[in-house]
């Protein structure tokens, strides 16, 4: 495994250089022999079948069928737009997975299949290790599959997490993807989704980001399909000097197709969050809907929060929207609970879990929901 | 899954300048005038020490600003062309005259400047504005100012009013010193540099502590001259409690070869001062807009923009506010209609530092014929800038599917003690309000031009009435033939 120098998270459309969010730094090195242990809670209706990165790298790249994305005219593009297969980091970690990679495991649902369990997979990182793996998802059309996947270790412990997805879903397939980040607090973590949506299919994903130390998530979708539909919600708790930097990106090709990115978390202590969203209306998604929200809530003084909340059109008959709430805790909430005996840290944590929770109970394995009910509880005992 | 066609303009998106594609559509005879040029003082192309040290000397500048430009020139060649936003790739500076000078002096009445000169801005409506509502005019024509006048009673208030190479050696020539280009450094921006090397023109304004001028100050800038840049420098002062509106229009001719505005304002709002900076910006579409505005609110102040972008082929405007002492907000409300050939790429910055200090935003931006309109922000809170709120709402209507409206805010918050929103929605004119208003008689042309207009009112209501009325019928020359 080699040691990680690489920018990621590329902003669409790129802004002012001096704000620091056209892309991300990352640089790590690799200090352990040792690699996760890797764990995966089948269901019959998917077949697991593995590949060498570069077949898998191949076989991924041809169910894009020729998506153009190189039609951007406004501003500077920025270099994600190189990837046949684009996701959320982009191209710099893609071929940082496919030269570190020996084995991609390409997970199928054979058309109509529906898998009542979830796929459950779940990277144990115990006292601190290096690894890096990634997966390809596809589902043949009409096809629904859940899939839970958590990296997980000891509190203490370190290491790089490095995780890549690619997910390809046939007309009319619906897949609940759900990403959970439970590490320690000395970890990088890298996750990168990409996603193909075809005619009438739904990707409705799920991401929680609760540990390591610095985090670097991004999903890029294309719905290149009519009516397809994309849902991404996610939930995190920074504090200490934890970063996460976040980049989702939907491009709307085709009519009638939906994006809904909806971001929730807390922020204290010296942590730093950023986030980019960009929803991406082309030529041709007439009748097509995107919405971003971001709702964000500042404890503390010395907190670093940046929102890029991008809407890119060349089409006219859509509906497209977004909103960001950045604050602390009303004087009047803290009242309220205040007459009640609830304290300060209290309401906090309260507000924290209404964040997270509602999030959290739509995954469907008990031990990883267990797993975020405890990083809630623990949230903020370390300062 | 197959490839699909999609909307590309090669003329806007290679940029190359060749204009002359560009430039049919409305006819916007009001502006559109040329006027002969034969006796006019003018450099050479380009951008040279020689051509800067010449400027300087035709100037009669101070030394400290000759070495400023030179210092200027020298950053300008170590920076880099902006890898974000519109392409400049057609802006060629070796083609552009950057100092052209009318055969005048500047005048102090209308009946002293020359008939030609007097006759483009007649057709403007300048004297006829500054008769009926303005406190004070200056006008400029390509380089230098020809006309400068502030009425008596403004005068007697003590209110300062000047071109800027009169207020460079004047009585207010330390004041001018002071401030000149520190807000905008040279090392800003490329164009920053380019400016503080080449400017010329421009006014000067203060407005002593607790004077309020009830009515406003207007600067109108003519650029006539074929592949010329205009480089004027507003600096304006409004001491404590004092309260100005100052508005700035601008216009030109149309030409197939690319002309450059690269002008520079300077605003200071001491404490508890409050100033409205209102502009409505009709280049003609063969202009690269590249301006930068800035201003610096004390304790207490109060900074309103009103902000109003049709023309031009490619524009960078940002108004940029530092709320710096506490308690300090700004409010800044801005349109920005994109036709053919247009790349506009438009919005604002807002830096908090004081404690308590508020901003909001109210935008609008439309898009027709392949127009490209963006809003581009910066919203930053500062670490000591508690409980500073900032609310932001910008709406974009695409006209038709040949164009293209994008949203690109940034947040920045760094402190806990902060209430910040953004709001943001991107449409088109809804069908039923089409219906409705045909049914009742009224042609569809007409009913979608009312509909545009009812959607810019939010930010025509904020224009005094006479500008309110230009601004109206820009945006109905605008929609014309849009069936």
């Amino acid at each position: 495994m080699d040691n990680i120098k690489m920018t990621v998270n590329h902003l669409p459309s790129l802004t002012w250089n001096r704000l620091g969010v056209n892309q991300a730094a990352v640089a790590a090195e690799v200090k352990h022999t040792t690699a996760a242990a890797f764990t995966a809670k089948g269901t019959p209706a998917v077949t697991t079948k593995a590949m060498k990165a570069a077949e898998a790298s191949a076989y991924a790249d041809s169910l894009t069928k020729g998506i153009r994305r190189e039609n951007f005219i406004a501003g500077k593009t920025s270099i994600y737009q190189n990837q046949t297969f684009a996701t959320g980091l982009g191209r710099e970690f893609t071929e940082y997975l496919d030269q570190n990679t020996d084995v991609v495991l390409v997970y199928s649902v054979e058309a109509g299949v529906h898998a009542s369990s979830p796929m459950v997979l779940n990277w144990d990182y115990g006292k601190g290790a290096d690894n890096v793996s990634q997966q390809v998802i596809v589902l043949g059309e009409n096809a629904e599959a859940s899939f839970v996947m958590t990296s997980t270790s000891e509190k203490e412990a370190g290491g790089i997490a490095a995780l890549g997805t690619k997910v390809v879903l046939g007309k009319g397939a619906k897949l609940h993807l759900y990403k959970v980040n439970l590490l320690g607090r000395d970890f990088l973590h890298l996750d990168d989704t990409g996603a193909v949506i075809e005619e009438g299919a739904e990707l409705d994903f799920i991401q929680m980001e609760l540990g390591a130390a610095k985090t670097y998530a991004g999903c890029y979708a294309d719905e290149c399909g009519k009516e397809a539909k994309l849902s991404i919600r996610t939930g995190y708790a920074l504090s200490g000097d934890d970063l996460l930097d976040l980049n989702y990106v939907t491009a709307q090709f085709e009519k009638k197709t939906e994006s809904v990115i909806d971001v929730k978390g807390v922020l204290a202590d010296r942590s730093q969050k950023v986030f980019r969203g960009t929803i991406d209306f082309r030529n041709g998604s007439a009748g097509s809907k995107g919405d971003e929200q971001e709702d964000v809530l500042l404890l503390d003084d010395t907190v670093v929060n940046k929102t890029v909340p991008v809407i890119l059109c060349e089409e006219e008959d859509v509906d497209g929207r977004h909103g960001a709430t950045i604050g602390r805790l009303s004087e009047d909430i803290l009242f309220y609970l205040g007459t009640r005996g609830i304290g300060e840290k209290e309401a906090e944590r309260l507000m924290l879990r209404g964040r997270l929770e509602s999030i959290a109970r739509l995954i469907p394995d008990l031990d990883t929901v267990r797993g975020i009910e405890a990083a809630v509880e623990a949230y903020g005992d370390e300062e | 899954m197959a490839d699909r066609e999609v909307h590309y303009d090669p003329a806007i998106d290679n940029d190359k300048g060749d204009l002359s594609a560009l430039l049919e559509g409305t006819d916007r005879e009001l502006y559109d005038f040329i006027d002969a040029e034969d006796d006019f003082y003018k450099v050479e192309e380009g951008l040279t020490k020689e051509i800067v040290d010449t400027i300087s000397s035709e100037k009669h500048d101070p030394e400290w600003m000759h070495e400023f430009r030179l210092k200027s020139l020298d950053i300008y060649n170590k920076s880099r062309v902006p890898d974000w936003g519109p392409p400049i790739d057609g802006l060629n500076m070796n083609q552009i005259v950057t100092y052209v000078r009318p055969n005048t002096k500047m005048k102090g009445t209308w009946e002293e400047v020359p008939e030609e000169i007097k006759s483009a801005f007649d057709k403007l409506g300048i004297p006829k504005a500054e008769h009926e509502y303005l406190a004070g005019v200056g006008a400029q024509y390509d380089s230098e100012l020809v006309y400068h006048n502030v009425k008596d009673f403004v005068a007697e208030q003590g209110v300062v009013y000047t071109d800027m190479e009169s207020a460079l050696t004047g009585e207010y020539a330390d004041m001018v010193r002071e401030h000149f280009m520190k807000l905008v450094p040279p090392t800003d921006h490329k164009f920053a540099a380019l400016h503080g090397a080449v400017w010329s023109g421009g006014s000067f304004v203060y407005v002593p502590k607790g004077v309020s001028v009830k009515i406003p100050l207007q600067s109108y800038f003519r650029l006539n001259a074929k592949g010329a840049g205009q480089f004027e420098h507003t600096l304006i002062i409004v001491d404590e409690g004092a309260d100005l509106h100052f508005i700035e229009g601008c216009s030109a001719p149309k030409w197939n070869v690319a002309n450059l505005h690269a002008g520079c304002v300077e605003l200071y709002v001491r404490k508890n001062a409050r100033l409205r900076y209102s502009t409505i910006e009709n280049w003609s579409k063969n202009m690269y807009n590249l301006n930068t505005k800035r201003a610096l609110v004390e304790e207490g102040g109060r900074m309103e923009w009103v902000s109003g972008s049709f023309g031009s082929h490619v524009s960078y405007l940002y108004p940029t506010t530092v709320l710096h002492g506490d308690g300090a907000d700004v409010e800044y409300t801005g349109i920005t209609f994109a036709g053919k050939g247009q790349n506009l790429d438009t919005g604002c910055r807002m830096v908090h530092m004081g404690k308590n200090t508020s901003s909001l935003i109210t935008t609008k931006s439309l898009s027709k014929d392949g127009g490209i309109s963006t809003f581009r922000s910066a919203v930053e809170v500062r670490p000591q800038a508690e409980y500073a709120k900032s609310s932001a709402d910008c709406q974009s209507l695409m006209l038709d599917n040949k164009s293209r409206s994008d949203t690109i805010p940034e947040m920045d918050v760094r402190t806990g003690k902060a209430d910040i929103g953004h709001e943001a929605k991107i449409g088109r004119i809804s069908d039923e309000a089409v219906f409705y208003l045909m049914s009742r008689g009224i042609p569809e042309a007409e009913a979608r031009a009312m509909i545009v207009s009812g959607f810019a009112n939010p930010i025509s209501k904020e224009l005094p009435l006479e500008y309110a009325a230009e601004m109206n019928n820009l945006i109905r020359l605008e929609m014309e033939g849009s069936m």
